[in-house]
């Protein structure tokens, strides 16, 4: 009897640290595909697009440097994409800013009680956000607005997506590849994610992205 | 003369700019340098007239720039400083006005091409004025005129038009001879424009691309 409750302790006590393990191991792997992306980002900016802003550099006002010109915004805008150039320097609120400056519909930044957090936790609420932002642009309607809340405490960054578009039914359709990536990867570091949503009023998309006590300094 | 030194870490960057000031009749490129180190032994060793540095360059990476420009504010206030950039980043733009918007200027790195386009900002920032790149000017109007609520939304064609050119740095002659109006007549719609906009008038050239470009990113 002792024994079976023992074993039947055992097996509950290896479940739960086989689940922990799981856990940190996701949030490991999370970590590492940012650092990577981030790698990445850095390596597109310092080789071929400094080679093509030299030739640039080089070549006046002419039917090839508007080509050029071309090649290089769609480059700057996949280098962003992979990691923001400014998310490090100025914080999550000014890289979406600059997202804010060229989406298809007006999008307002509201932040309160800026802190800065690590990279990981950074760029996982700017990655977010920018999904929700994307989804905006394309399912809420061309007369849309969007507002971005930020809220930043010990615990975490708390981040806030609405919209006033068109809605959906959250219901009857399942989310998409996005958005069910961004809650895996919310997941995988201990956050949340939540959608919001019905036809005729506008969409929420509400995460938290914990600190897990890797507060930088401000 | 005015004698520059040149700054940025990639080789491609550093030929295209010394071939772009060397064509100029005014201008000698003084020293060339790989990083912001190099760049602080020269200017100790013998300090040129202008600087013109990459914003992202070693030791420290984001932001090499606007560290140079900032201690030249109080070790060399003479020298004028002129920053390279890939990004229409208003936030950079300011961090380098910080201290003084005498005698510094943004641009970004595939405008450096067009129409004597550098030349010109070195001579402007070395007699002692303020450069903002049109491009960033424009993309910063353009968003900041979006919002239903904008202020922007009161001023008339005209009165945008001299709004950009007052953020670019120009003076109040300079955008009269752009515009070909009189000068009386920029006078008057730069009243208007401060008085639409709720801006505090600021006679200083310098100061009054602060406050636009801070009303702007606002």
């Amino acid at each position: 009897m002792l024994r079976a409750v023992s074993e039947a302790t055992l097996v509950a006590l290896q479940t739960e640290s086989l689940g922990r393990e799981l856990r940190e191991s996701r949030a490991r792997l999370v970590t590492a595909a940012d650092a990577e992306r981030r790698r990445l980002g850095r390596d597109l900016h310092d080789s071929a697009q400094q080679r093509l802003v030299a030739l640039r550099m080089r070549m006046g006002e002419s039917a090839e440097g508007a080509e050029l010109d071309r090649a290089l915004s769609e480059l700057r805008a996949l280098a962003g994409g992979l990691y923001p150039p400014l998310l490090s320097r100025y914080g999550v609120a000014a890289a979406l800013e600059a997202l804010a400056r060229v989406s298809a519909i007006p999008v307002k930044i509201d932040e309160h009680a800026p802190i800065r957090y690590s990279d990981s936790v950074e760029s996982t609420a700017y990655f977010c956000c920018l999904e929700a932002l994307q989804n905006a642009a394309k399912h809420a309607g061309a007369a849309a607005t969007a507002t971005v809340r930020l809220l930043g405490s010990e615990e975490g960054l708390r981040f806030d997506v609405t919209d006033d578009g068109d809605g959906f039914d959250v219901e009857a359709s399942a989310p998409g590849a996005g958005l069910r990536n961004l809650a895996d990867r919310l997941e995988a570091v201990g956050g949340t994610l939540e959608i919001d949503s019905a036809p005729g009023n506008g969409t929420r998309v509400t995460g938290f992205v914990p600190a897990a006590g890797a507060l930088a300094a401000t | 003369m005015i004698t520059v030194a040149i700054a940025d870490d990639s080789y491609l960057v550093r030929e295209a700019l010394q071939q772009i000031i060397g064509r100029s009749e005014h201008l000698t490129v003084a020293a060339v340098c790989a990083d912001g180190d190099e760049l602080r032994e020269v200017i100790a060793r013998d300090p040129p007239d202008a600087v013109v540095t990459d914003l992202r360059m070693p030791p420290s990476g984001d932001g090499e720039g606007l560290a140079v420009a900032r201690e030249l504010r109080v070790t060399h206030p003479e020298i004028a400083v002129i920053v390279l950039s890939q990004f229409a980043e208003p936030r950079v733009a300011l961090e380098l006005l910080e201290g003084g918007a005498e005698r510094r200027g943004y641009l970004l790195k595939d405008r450096v091409a067009d129409a004597g386009g550098l030349p010109a900002a070195i001579e402007a920032v070395t007699a002692g004025g303020t450069l903002m790149d049109p491009g960033m000017v424009g993309s910063l109007i353009g968003a900041a005129a979006r919002g239903d609520d904008s202020p922007l939304g009161e001023l008339s064609v005209r009165e945008r038009e001299v709004l950009a050119l007052m953020a670019e740095g120009m003076s109040n002659a300079a955008i009269a001879e752009r515009l070909v109006i009189t000068q009386r007549a920029v006078e008057k719609h730069v009243n208007s424009i401060f008085r639409k906009l709720r801006l505090r008038d600021e006679q200083l050239v310098s100061r009054r691309v602060m406050a636009v470009l801070l009303h702007l990113s606002g």
